[in-house]
């Protein structure tokens, strides 16, 4: 198991490498990078002066280097619209990410679960076809536009966005995570604000995850509950709760902890509409504003961050995977 | 659907214990915008998010009058200029404090200008960048000459020197804190303003409070917050439900909604910026004035108004908004006469000629919509016998293109820096500018020498004329097409006392509070 996943861990470097290289490549495609961080009024002289303090007027292939070298050391270099270090900021924005994920893929989990066992059960019920067509519908409609609409719907009665309200003062922060900080700091009220803040954005971000969840749980506990060893259970007697919840859900996770965690890796790496429509202030919400700001510095750090979450969530699945069907890890 | 239906089931389980319907404690204001401050180093900054901040905190030796682009005293109460031009002494308002308490004094202002404009200034640090070098350039030396007094030396006397002493980038520092906290003084400004920094939250808020022995008299609201919220509809919508007081660019889609809502105010004031297609003059056949007013001929401006900018903009014919003094109210319009054009474009032997009309994908302030804009501009010239082909690279990319000239026609804009004409004419026509803002390539030495004059002359009228006369040869020559001048639009809750909008976009809340 430990060398099954070292070789997983190992595989993650040269992606890594892979995907630094090529954002290198792409923010020094088109445009003028110091002209980007000088500004665009600034005069030719002061150009020159920022190429030259930023190190731009190195051979590409030195950056780069040079860059990969800083990272090693934990160094995302400075960002150009800010001047703040780009990991200090990642580190700031980070928390807000996760803590929003995970909302949302506790929702998700929770509910699409139980939404295709129920669905799974009686086939062809109304029950089945409700979340079916239910699931469907959450696929399709599109995140921002969900979001639009929960914040009209809610408009006065929830908090639309943003981690806390402008006026709440709150500066106990320890973990970045404001419920776990607010709980820390014994502020029930500001644990119980943000919260509430959560709710919206973690529900719309909820929506496709729930919706993949629901249907592949509903398929995949079909097939295990169509098993010979299901209907041996059934024939000792067993009522139905237990044969599917004890028997068949065992068998039938090894596909949706794989959704699951594939869908945690897509959370975590930037819920970028979400964060835009909810003013989230997470990694999604930072990329954008590294974009629009041509940060090209800080976007690099960024996707490479998002990269990095998606490379280990599916290690954490390949893992969680060996541990449901030890069959997997020796293979 | 499932999950809506659970949001209710969640919303109405918290909707008991949920807050009144005041959201907001007294005293405070919140004013929400769509991005997070980059820093508040004015030194460093060039986005309007950080500007918005900065002047809140900090004064200048003079600034712009409140509603308009005269200058008034501020930090310093009087000033003097040499015969030449070339010497200029302000004296200082005595007693002023910095917000930690250091006194404002000649020196501290001569070292704020030091760590502008000179590379080994012991308080460099942390201002990697200037991106309003060039409006100081002209600056060759600052000098305490008592505690009270301070001497600038031009290298050439410039009638819009006191204007730029009066932009964000010249406003004073505490020396004492720019030594203190070096590359991360642009997250802990301190400066003599009416409010002082309290904390910074990235893209959430930042929070300021009033100094209550501000020199121009306490600010009416005791804290202020300066709120992200990115989404424009949304920031609307958190406006209408109460959560904010006063929020910046409102979309014209928007408009319609606000004016509905009895709660809410819309405001809306003549800019200071125009939205303009630049044609180059140096690719033929657009080297012939002729051509170019055909391309003038060819558009309905007032229709360009009411597709893409939903008739919230104003239009004229001149490369100056009309807010700005100096502008020629006598200049007239080519009429709108495709007929003509055509005609035109047939005898030069250019029908059908495929040409490269280059329109940002992305919006700015003085063209919300370039889409739309684009594909009007399209069906105009189609209409007259020409082949457009519109470019829309990425904005940086846009930018180099336009340098190297590569356009044939481009849809471009300026908003104003320091609210004086030159930063129009002279900025953007000047041969001088080829290729960096004069995308037009225009090259006249009539025109030339008109600005030039105007930037020498230190009386206003003198230089109003001058103005005037330069945009006569600019129409005559029409290197340019100007399209709109944009409107400053914000909007605000209706019990909200002490706001209005500057023709240069400045925001100044020292002024403003909720009334209950």
């Amino acid at each position: 198991m430990r060398a099954f996943l070292l070789r997983r861990l190992a595989l993650a470097v040269p992606t890594l490498l892979g995907v630094s290289f090529l954002v290198f490549a792409l923010a020094h495609v088109g445009g003028d990078p110091a002209r980007a961080i000088a500004g665009e009024k600034a005069s030719a002289a002061e150009v020159e002066s920022v190429r030259r303090e930023y190190g731009l007027d190195r051979p590409l292939v030195v950056q780069y280097f040079a860059y990969l070298g800083g990272l090693a050391r934990g160094d995302f270099g400075r960002s150009a619209r800010s001047q703040k270090p780009v990991a200090a900021e990642l580190r700031e924005h980070f928390p807000a990410t996760v803590e929003l994920a995970t909302a949302a893929l506790l929702l998700a989990a929770l509910f699409g679960i139980g939404a295709g066992i129920i669905a799974a059960l009686r086939p062809g019920s109304l029950a089945d076809l409700a979340v079916m067509s239910g699931s469907l519908i959450g696929v399709s409609v599109p995140v921002f536009f969900l979001g639009m609409l929960a914040l009209f719907a809610f408009q006065g009665r929830l908090p639309g966005g943003n981690r806390l309200e402008f006026a709440t003062v709150f500066t106990a922060s320890r973990t970045g995570f404001l419920v776990i900080d607010a709980l820390l700091a014994g502020r029930a009220d500001v644990a119980r604000e943000a919260l509430l803040h959560l709710l919206l954005p973690a529900c719309a971000l909820a929506t496709i995850p729930l919706s993949v969840i629901a249907r592949l749980t509903r398929a995949s506990m079909l097939e295990t509950l169509s098993s010979d060893y299901v209907r041996t259970a059934r024939a000792k007697g067993l009522s139905t709760s237990v044969v599917a919840l004890r028997h068949a859900l065992r068998n039938a996770l090894v596909p949706i902890v794989t959704a699951v965690g594939l869908q945690y890796g897509t959370l975590l790496s930037g819920a970028v509409l979400t964060e835009t429509v909810f003013s989230w202030p997470g990694i999604g919400s930072y990329v954008v504003d590294t974009i629009r700001g041509k940060d090209f510095i800080a976007m690099q750090g960024a996707i490479l961050v998002i990269a990095a979450c998606f490379v280990f969530a599916n290690v954490a699945v390949d893992a969680a995977y060996g541990w449901l069907d030890p069959r997997i890890s020796r293979g | 659907m499932k999950q809506i239906l659970w949001c209710a089931v969640a919303a109405l389980a918290v909707a008991g214990c949920g807050k009144n319907e005041s959201k907001v404690e007294d005293g405070i204001l919140i004013y929400a915008r769509g991005a997070d401050a980059k820093s508040l180093d004015p030194q460093s900054i060039d986005d309007g998010e950080s500007v918005v901040v900065v002047s809140q905190m900090f004064d200048t030796l003079v600034q712009f009058e409140a509603k308009g682009t005269k200058v008034e005293p501020a930090l310093a109460t009087s000033w003097s200029a040499s015969a030449d031009g070339k010497t200029w002494t302000f004296k200082l308002r005595g007693g002023v404090k910095f917000h930690d308490g250091s006194a404002l004094d000649g020196p501290v202002v001569a070292a704020n200008f030091d760590r502008y404009l000179n590379a080994s200034s012991p308080l460099r640090a942390g201002v990697s960048k200037r991106p309003y070098d060039f409006l100081y350039t002209n600056i060759a030396k600052v000098e305490a000459t008592g505690t009270d007094t301070v001497q600038f030396t031009l290298l050439e006397a410039n009638a819009t020197f006191l204007t730029n002493l009066a932009m964000f980038p010249a406003s004073i520092s505490s020396t004492a804190a720019m030594g203190k906290w070096k590359e991360s003084y642009g997250e802990h400004p301190v400066g003599t303003g009416a409010f002082r920094f309290v904390s910074w939250e990235a893209k959430q808020k930042i929070v300021l409070e009033a100094n209550a022995e501000y020199w121009g008299g306490a600010p009416k609201s005791k804290k202020l917050i300066i709120a992200v919220i990115p989404d424009n509809p949304v920031r609307v919508q958190r406006l209408r439900a109460g959560e904010v007081h006063i929020v910046d660019g409102v979309s014209p889609e928007d408009h319609t909604a606000i004016r509905g809502d009895a709660n809410c105010r819309l405001l809306i004031e003549p800019g200071m910026n125009f939205g303009y297609l630049a044609i180059n003059t140096e690719k033929p056949p657009f080297d012939r004035a002729e051509v170019r007013q055909a391309i003038a001929m060819a558009l309905d401006k007032g229709e360009i108004n009411k597709l893409a900018y939903l008739g919230t903009a104003q239009t004229g014919p001149n490369a100056l908004p009309p807010t700005m003094w100096g502008y020629n109210d006598k200049v007239e319009e080519y009429p709108y006469d495709p007929g003509k054009a055509k005609a035109v474009i047939a005898a030069a032997g250019i029908a059908g000629k495929e040409i490269d009309l280059y329109v940002m994908s992305n919006p700015r302030p003085y063209v919300p919509n370039p889409k739309n804009v684009g594909a009007i501009l399209v069906q105009r010239l189609e209409a007259i016998g020409l082949k457009p082909r519109i470019l829309s690279p990425e904005w940086k990319v846009y930018l180099d293109d336009l340098k190297a000239g590569k356009h044939d026609i481009a849809l471009v804009g300026w908003s104003t820096d320091n609210g004086d004409p030159d930063n129009f004419l002279f900025t953007l026509f000047h041969s001088s500018a080829i290729p960096e803002q004069n995308s037009a390539r225009y090259r006249s030495k009539e025109f030339d020498a008109l600005v030039e004059q105007a930037q020498r002359e230190p009386e206003q009228s003198k230089r109003a004329e001058l103005y005037r006369k330069a945009q006569e040869v600019m129409h005559r020559d029409s290197p340019v097409i100007p399209i709109a001048y944009m409107p400053n639009v914000a909007a605000m809750r209706a019990n909200v006392e002490g706001y209005s909008l500057h023709p240069m976009g400045l925001v100044r809340l020292k002024d403003t509070f909720v009334k209950k």
